[in-house]
């Protein structure tokens, strides 16, 4: 009963926040006692979408996030299998540091960012982007992929090397196909976390690097509605995507409730 | 120098699979950005560093933001929100876990599907989305007239731009809610979950069972959480520079005012802000180790 609730209770939010949005994308007239729209057009959500400027923060906003995402768990893989595998010996050490990024206020951390990528010469750039996404992005697939190795049972790469399985065979035919769903869930959720920064990518970008979620942001001053619903539909709708794919593995969704982050 | 030998003995392959060779990159590029974000901060603060280039070393930035008459109403205004939020978002997440746990049956995907997406979505998207729902004239306001509780928009409360920053609240508190829930529940339903039954079949009373059992189990991924959600909270700047209004403003928002002034002793005063909320979050950080230090022992004994 009370589960029900609490799902109604958050459904009913998301679907209201989601909801809400699509009505506004369509609604040219929308006068106060009403709670449908006296008009509807998809044109303006329409121009909106077809812009130049839209466009060209799609692209950017997906090549930055995409970027960030490889790199970030590339970086994290042999963190991860290490973490999984060994206890102690600078294992806190290296959890601690990870944990840095979530308790120094975002504001000072932007803020700190963006003056050492100044102080390197590269602010304003996509890369200085991409570097800066790095230092939230990172600890979230550490964290998820460290999640997945350690319920992956090590010996069976033994075993498969005794058989005489190349490191790179072991990678690719024992180790990738069992641990498929968790490496998509870190993908798809250190893809969110680049995504959805605004302050970051604002300071380390000098506002050059816009983004999707910069757009929106852009546009809350004083924007007109329907636009504004139009990029936040857009900002929220890979978001839902990626999300289903990360919580629809077996892994996640398993009996004991586990999830991976 | 143990070590120093240690490593000499060593071949360089086993060195290159060694666990602080695996974590060296990711620790190098969190630990340099974050840390460096820290050091350059307090520093700039101080009017060490090139940011801050021609300012005199000293104390003067923090003496001016802490004349201004406006940083101590900003302060307050910006505890008020994180404490708040906290206590809502860790509270709620607590008691979806708990319930979660209490109550036969296996996690539907449909209810972690739900957390995950209300965890993922976006701030500056959550923020246009509570909006469009709770404004005057927004579509909570527009069902309440369907219903015939309200003529006009000014019937409405007001959660936006006001003194109280109760839409600010209401963003963090239902993000955090489902963060807490998220971080708690491989602990609630991996090891509370059974220590809970047996607690039952021995007699404890639902109270008994969620203070002495459920709390002090999941207390290992509460803390950290509650750390990093009062951390979030107090430092996040979309929430409140998109519902907030010009007065009261968080010291997030004036800090990030203050950052991107052209004047430079406004940059030394924007870092001085920022040191003060991180040395805040530092001793809640430190407060929770303590109680984390008191009241997690005693599990991690039973568990052996």
């Amino acid at each position: 009963m009370i589960r029900i609730a609490v799902r109604s209770a958050l459904g009913s939010l998301l679907a209201a926040i989601v909801g809400v949005l699509a009505v506004a994308v369509v609604s040219i007239r929308w006068v106060f006692p009403q709670v449908v729209p006296d008009e509807f057009s998809l044109d303006l959500a329409a121009r909106t979408l077809r812009s130049p400027s839209t466009h060209d923060a799609l692209v950017s906003g997906t090549v930055l996030s995409i970027a960030v995402t490889l790199i970030a768990l590339t970086l994290a893989w042999p963190a991860a299998r290490a973490l999984a595998r060994s206890s102690g010996g600078g294992q806190g050490l290296v959890v601690a540091i990870m944990f840095l990024p979530s308790i120094v206020p975002s504001v000072g951390l932007a803020m700190g960012i963006s003056v050492g990528l100044l102080n390197l010469g590269v602010d304003g750039s996509m890369g200085a982007v991409i570097l800066a996404h790095l230092v939230p992005a990172v600890p979230y697939a550490v964290a998820i992929l460290t999640a997945t190795l350690m319920r992956y049972d090590h010996r069976l790469d033994l075993q498969a090397a005794t058989l005489g399985a190349t490191p790179l065979q072991v990678l690719r035919h024992v180790t990738l196909p069992q641990i498929r769903a968790g490496l998509v869930a870190a993908a798809a959720l250190t893809f969110v976390v680049s995504w959805s920064q605004y302050l970051l990518t604002l300071l380390a970008g000098s506002g050059r690097v816009i983004t999707p979620t910069m757009l929106l942001f852009n546009a809350t001053a004083g924007g007109n509605p329907v636009v504004i619903a139009t990029l936040a539909l857009l900002v929220t709708v890979p978001v839902i995507v990626l999300v289903s794919f990360a919580s629809g593995s077996p892994e996640n969704g398993s009996d004991d409730g586990r999830v991976s982050t | 120098m143990t070590g120093l030998l240690t490593i000499r003995r060593r071949s360089l392959g086993q060195l290159a699979r060694s666990p602080m060779a695996t974590t060296a990159p990711v620790a190098a590029v969190v630990g340099l950005g974050a840390g460096y974000a820290l050091v350059e901060g307090v520093g700039a603060s101080f009017g060490f560093g090139a940011p801050v280039a021609g300012v005199p070393i000293g104390l003067d930035a923090y003496r001016r933001v802490l004349a201004s008459p406006t940083f101590w109403e900003s302060a307050c205004f910006s505890l008020w929100i994180a404490v708040a939020s906290t206590v809502l978002g860790v509270g709620g997440g607590t008691m979806i876990s708990w319930w979660w746990v209490s109550r036969p049956g296996r996690i539907r995907r449909i209810d972690l599907w739900l957390v995950n997406l209300t965890v993922s979505i976006p701030h500056v998207a959550w923020a246009v989305a509570l909006l469009a729902l709770l404004t005057q004239s927004g579509f909570v306001a527009r069902m309440a007239a369907a219903a015939g509780v309200l003529d006009r928009p000014d019937q409405f409360p007001v959660f936006f731009a006001d003194s109280a920053g109760l839409g600010i609240i209401a963003h963090l508190a239902t993000k955090e809610l489902a963060f807490v829930t998220l971080v708690t529940l491989p602990l609630a339903t991996l090891r509370a979950r059974h220590a809970v039954t047996t607690a039952e079949t021995l007699g404890a009373t639902r109270s008994q069972r969620f203070r002495l059992v459920f709390l002090p189990t999941i207390a290992p991924a509460l803390l950290p959480a509650t750390a990093v959600v009062f951390a979030f909270a107090l430092g996040s700047y979309e929430a409140p520079a998109l519902l907030g209004g010009q007065r009261p403003r968080t010291l997030s928002v004036v800090a990030l005012e203050y950052f991107r002034d052209s004047d430079l002793t406004r940059r030394a005063d924007a870092f001085a802000v920022s040191t003060i909320l991180g040395v805040v979050v530092l001793a809640v950080v430190g407060a929770l180790w303590l109680v984390g230090r008191s009241s997690v022992r005693p599990t991690r004994r039973a568990d052996r």
